[in-house]
């Protein structure tokens, strides 16, 4: 090769997305990876990055491998844009990327979540990227990784079902209220992430796409868009999402949405509201318009 | 300017990997990379399929070019780090002229699909063909995830029966092997393993 030639290649802003280029590209191949096996767990070498743990490095690490300048990024904490963790991860994004930020989920290319996805349906032309703290559901029921992976290899799924069964059986009802196991396009099981049971549906045959990344367990996992997601359940107890009656938002009056409940310390009476806080100022702001 | 026209190993890799996984996600959507066709005057073959493996390749991989051509293997050594491996052993295939290979199926069957408890330890295969051109291509409808229903593709250059020599590869889900094709014109188009072929 003539010096010329290598001449040619230019690698500009340095740590561009804060992960050096190899990182990046390991993600990038392990995503492309996962998404061709919908639901099963990637391996990757996770990395350091400067936000305290549990601030959803899997998240980050998928996004900043991601994102580039036609990028516009939304980031949420349990359904606030504002909550420390949303705020911090915006602003590391945004140092390292210049990327425009935003909080309406309409206008966002990628949006990195924890515990929710919005409410207003996503398109084709968004990715959603879940951060994710224990990516196998079947840790509840097994604890050695090497056995883990024989009976994810085996479609061994049974002690999965024992502990629905004996959840059932204790409660009368599946007591599961978030990170719901489920299964990918009839295949592997996996961890939703802590959505609520709301949320689950939303990933079945999903426009956009959803990437899952585990910082700490150093997986990578993928629900493609179109692909069938099915939570595990029994013929004589079917999998419901919650039931807020005929609760609605005290700001926006919106109901059919997943809502936060709060207790009014004198009264004692119970208010709810929405618990995606973008879609609940989108609302407000809408009503003052007309 | 001149620099300006250079591959730039931060932004073009982004934006084609980008182009990669929307091509995996939506198997046969025809995505494109154009952005590279001037921006690698020195490739030894078609800068689309060059633009692919600089996006992916690196010292922790490896690689096989089929059939043999050491210039395109040397310049993907040198420019990525990865190093050649037997057709066997190696993480990603590349194929940059078809009708120069005697038995399409036979690389299929060589080539690893994973094992059970590592269904990714399997080959990716980069295929340079003609075109994804309605009017000579051969005719395919896709199904599976990240397909809506149904999705129709033609692709130009493709072997004889070579969607039978795949499904016998992927018959064993989650073993298998995912394909990306790479047109003249730069654009990719993408067939994982849990897409359904049949011919229209
Ligand atoms: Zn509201």
């Amino acid at each position: 090769m003539s010096p010329e030639s290598s001449k040619r290649f230019r690698v500009s802003a340095y740590n561009f997305g804060f992960l050096d280029e190899g990182s990046k590209r390991e993600i990038r191949r392990s995503t492309l990876k996962a998404v061709a096996i919908p639901g099963y767990q990637v391996p990757f070498a996770s990395r350091e990055l400067p936000i305290g743990k549990g601030w959803g490095t899997g998240g980050m690490q998928l996004s900043l491998s991601l994102a580039g300048s036609r990028d516009t990024i939304k980031v949420i904490d349990q359904g606030h844009d504002d909550s420390v963790n949303a705020v911090s991860i915006r602003h590391l994004i945004q140092s390292c990327t210049q990327v425009e930020m935003t909080r309406d989920s309409q206008a966002a290319s990628l949006i990195q979540s924890r515990h929710r996805i919005p409410e207003i349906p996503l398109r084709k032309d968004q990715i959603l990227i879940l951060q994710v703290p224990q990516p196998d559901p079947l840790k509840k029921v097994e604890s050695h990784e090497k056995k883990v992976k024989q009976l994810h290899a085996d479609k061994d799924y049974k002690g999965m079902w024992l502990h629905l069964y004996e959840d059932i059986s204790q409660w009368g009802d599946i007591s599961i209220s978030a990170d719901y196991p489920s299964t990918a396009h009839e295949r592997y099981l996996f961890a939703p992430s802590p959505l609520p049971r709301w949320d689950v549906p939303k990933l079945n045959h999903s426009e956009a796409l959803c990437l899952l990344g585990a910082g700490r367990e150093k997986k990578i996992y993928a629900i493609p868009p179109h692909t069938q997601v099915t939570p595990l359940a029994f013929d004589d107890v079917p999998f419901t999402t919650e039931n807020f009656g005929k609760a609605s938002c005290k700001n926006c009056g919106a109901d059919n949405v997943y809502l936060d409940e709060f207790i009014d310390d004198e009264t004692g009476q119970k208010t709810y509201s929405c618990s995606d806080t973008g879609y609940c100022h989108q609302r407000m702001a809408e009503r003052r318009i007309q | 300017m001149k620099g300006d026209q250079a591959f730039d190993l931060v932004h073009d890799s982004q934006l084609i990997y980008r182009e990669m996984l929307e091509a995996v996600s939506r198997p046969g959507t025809i995505s494109n990379i154009k952005t590279v066709l001037t921006k690698l005057p020195d490739s030894p073959v078609n800068p689309g399929l060059i633009g692919m493996a600089l996006t992916i390749l690196d010292g922790e991989t490896s690689f096989a070019v089929v059939p043999e051509f050491s210039k395109l293997s040397s310049y993907i050594q040198q420019k990525t780090g990865s190093r050649v491996e037997t057709l066997d052993q190696a993480d990603y295939i590349l194929m940059h002229d078809l009708s120069l290979v005697p038995s399409f199926s036979e690389v299929i069957e060589t080539i690893k699909k994973g094992t059970l408890i590592d269904p990714h330890d399997s080959a990716t295969l980069l295929i340079q063909v003609k075109s994804f051109s309605a009017t000579n291509g051969a005719p395919y409808i896709l199904s599976g995830p990240g397909i809506a229903s149904e999705s129709q593709v033609p692709i130009e250059g493709l072997p004889e029966n070579w969607e039978k020599t795949r499904q016998r590869a992927n018959k064993e889900f989650p073993l298998g092997i995912d394909f990306f094709f790479v047109s003249q014109a730069a654009e990719i188009l993408s067939i994982p393993r849990t897409t359904r072929i049949r011919k229209a």
